[in-house]
């Protein structure tokens, strides 16, 4: 390999030595020339840093725009505020009263398929716990005082 | 000396009168304290009672509920829901359900409340009937009203 890169650079003294004195003649560069060079760098060089913000931005801008919107569908597609803020509001009448709990009561009585937000305990079954919790959900007294 | 001796002995005189006073005091004050029950009664108006709920305010004299019993039928023989806080306040929410066949269709003591009354002052309860249930879970109209018990 060694021997090849010789071979290669093993030229003709004359040619050798015109070459060399090619290149030691210096370019003159006038510094205007030189100002527009350089200005005209920066100018690019500054266009690209532009184009590298707005692409971050952009990118940023679609996330963003996706949260949102992914946010926006959960919301749409979630329960209603009132029915998670009343479990046991079981025939949706907005308010919690012993007529939810019997609803529930009859249902486990008469051995009925019983829809799963029936479970308000969240225990995973529909039972006598869930016809007490709504009960006494319903008999609650807040602050203990007359009202 | 004697003068000094005497005024501390009419100094203990009228201390040992008056703590003597403030016993008998407190004998009345225990004489006023008593127990009473109420009953609690629902007229379904003919139709089969399955649930009730029902708030009871002591708007009048000092009362100390100190227990709740179910009623006089079967269905709601049961002591119902309650609050305990409720027994610190004079107010209660009482509910209950029966999913028994059986079920009262006339008017029917449906709970006993066990109250303490202390001082002269009358007892003047008010009941308000929040909801009542037929069989079929839907709202009717009933009538609650309060009377005293015998134990």
């Amino acid at each position: 390999m060694s021997d090849e890169s010789d071979r290669e650079l093993d030229l003709p003294p004359r040619l050798k030595a015109e070459l060399v004195a090619l290149h030691a003649q210096e370019v003159a560069v006038p510094p205007h020339l030189d100002r527009m060079i350089l200005s005209a760098a920066r100018i690019r060089l500054s266009r690209r840093r532009r184009v590298v913000a707005i692409v971050r931005w952009g990118f940023a801008a679609a996330a963003a725009a996706l949260v949102v919107l992914v946010l926006r569908v959960n919301l749409v597609h979630a329960p209603s505020a009132p029915q998670v803020a009343q479990a046991g509001d079981i025939n949706h009448d907005g308010r919690v009263d012993i007529l939810d709990a019997y609803i529930v009561a009859r249902g486990i009585a008469h051995h009925d398929p019983l829809p799963a937000q029936w479970d308000v305990n969240g225990d995973g079954v529909v039972d006598q716990k869930d016809v007490d919790f709504i009960a006494n959900q319903a008999v609650h007294v807040s602050g203990g005082t007359v009202q | 000396m004697s003068r000094r001796l005497f005024s501390i002995i009419a100094c203990l005189t009228v201390a040992l009168w008056l703590s003597g006073g403030s016993s008998a005091d407190d004998s009345n004050t225990t004489q006023t304290s008593r127990f009473e029950a109420v009953g609690v009664y629902i007229d379904p108006h003919g139709k089969p009672l399955a649930a009730y709920q029902c708030e009871l305010i002591a708007e009048q004299g000092d009362v100390t509920l100190v227990g709740i019993q179910g009623g006089d039928h079967p269905a709601f023989s049961q002591p119902p829901y309650y609050d305990p806080h409720a027994l610190l306040s004079h107010r209660i929410i009482l509910a209950a359900l029966s999913t028994a066949a059986n079920l009262p269709a006339a008017k029917t003591r449906v709970a006993t409340l066990m109250v303490r009354v202390s001082g002269t002052l009358e007892p003047k309860y008010v009941a308000r009937l929040q909801v009542a249930a037929s069989a079929d879970a839907k709202p009717m109209d009933a009538e609650i009203t309060t009377s005293g018990v015998n134990p």
